[in-house]
């Protein structure tokens, strides 16, 4: 891959501007991560701290989303543990772009840059079942549900399971057609 | 977004009958880092590199680096690490507990030495922390996980009432081949209905 630009989103490094605008996205229940809760009470100045932390990492990514007309839509990460083998990924945008396809291409540059580039064997993500949406659109690209912590999450004053996600690497290549160049690990 | 949810809940081999009424914590100090060197080092790696995060789970770790990953525990919020013993002054293993993520889903992980198993401790110190879980703290539910070579473990994770909720795909790499990890949990209300006559 020549740079992680697709066909309406591209990700980049964040920037200072972008903060006021996550900060809205953490702020907003709809969006926040799978099951924090958290109070929303993120400023320009919580973010800046998380980015800092994130970019201190070496085994963690985080970009920002923006159309192809520089219009930012949210940011999408991973962390790998162990690294090099197993990524676990989260995305953010907006709800204003939702189905839009921004998110579904997000990701697919990102699996791309982490099974191509990072050699990674699975990929795994957290979602829960309050959000049907989130788990038809990981099965969309290809996630497989692969574990159901029962209520494991309070969403909307109900307690619903915990959705535990993955692809393996050969999965990612088969789907996609192309082909593995990299030695299989376990002959 | 990123998780980093899941220790390794290395509960120890099935135990058969109690041999001892109540086990209690004490916290780790100083001179138990010679103990746990030695079961680090001796049968017990894969399950104390589990619970002192130690990557490479196959090679044996120095004492300093035991202390370090400890200390480094220990001052980790809404987490616990400490040795068990028995009234008579036996240290039969270690726990760690962790809801760092929310406590309403806390997880915990026991070892009980080689020489202790099978002899009902391992029993008796999970249910010990079922009952911390369920009756000393908001939790709702707690999870479990287990490779799924480990056939002693899961036995005993089924034999105290957990419930398999689903696999790791490819958790590691074990003998040339890559393995899953398994999934278990246990909700509030199964506890109860188990260990206390369902009163809640």
């Amino acid at each position: 891959m020549d740079t992680m630009t697709g066909k309406l989103i591209r990700l980049r490094p964040h920037k200072e501007e972008d903060y006021e605008f996550f900060a809205a996205l953490k702020n907003d229940l709809r969006t926040q991560a799978w099951n924090q809760r958290l109070p929303p009470r993120a400023t320009v100045k919580t973010v800046a701290k998380w980015v800092e932390k994130e970019y201190e990492k070496p085994d963690c990514g985080t970009w920002s989303i923006e159309t192809l007309e520089g219009e930012l839509v949210g940011h999408i990460g991973y962390g790998e543990g162990p690294l090099r083998f197993a990524a676990s990924i989260g995305v953010i945008t907006g709800v204003d772009f939702w189905g839009k396809g921004y998110a579904m291409e997000a990701h697919e540059l990102l699996l791309e840059f982490l099974f191509e580039e990072r050699g990674i064997q699975v990929i795994r993500l957290w979602t829960q079942a309050g959000g049907e949406r989130g788990v038809a659109a990981a099965q969309k690209i290809g996630f497989k549900i692969s574990a159901r912590f029962r209520e494991g999450s309070i969403i909307g004053g109900k307690l619903v399971d915990g959705i535990y996600m993955d692809m393996l690497r050969e999965e990612y290549y088969e789907s996609r057609g192309k082909v593995d160049h990299i030695p299989p690990i376990v002959p | 977004m990123f998780n980093s949810y899941f220790n390794r809940d290395c509960v120890s081999i099935p135990g058969e009958e109690m041999t001892q009424d109540i086990l209690e914590y004490r916290s780790i100090e100083e001179p138990d880092i010679d103990m746990i060197h030695k079961y680090q080092n001796g049968e017990c790696r894969h399950e104390l590199s589990g619970i002192l995060d130690f990557g490479e789970s196959w090679a044996p770790m120095s004492k300093s680096q035991i202390k370090e990953k400890i200390d480094k525990t220990i001052k980790e919020k809404r987490t616990a690490i400490f040795t068990i013993w028995t009234r008579d002054g036996k240290c039969i293993g270690m726990s760690d507990y962790y809801s760092r993520w929310d406590p309403r889903t806390p997880h915990f992980g026991i070892v009980i030495w080689p020489e202790y198993r099978r002899q009902g401790y391992g029993t008796q110190a999970v249910e010990e922390m079922l009952k911390r879980c369920f009756e000393d703290s908001i939790a709702h539910s707690t999870s479990g996980y287990a490779e799924e070579w480990n056939e002693a473990s899961l036995a005993f994770m089924d034999k105290l009432g957990f419930t398999k909720v689903g696999i790791e795909r490819r958790a590691g790499i074990r003998n040339g081949k890559f393995y899953d990890g398994i999934f278990l949990d246990m909700l509030k209300a199964e506890y109860l209905a188990r260990y206390s006559g369902g009163d809640e």
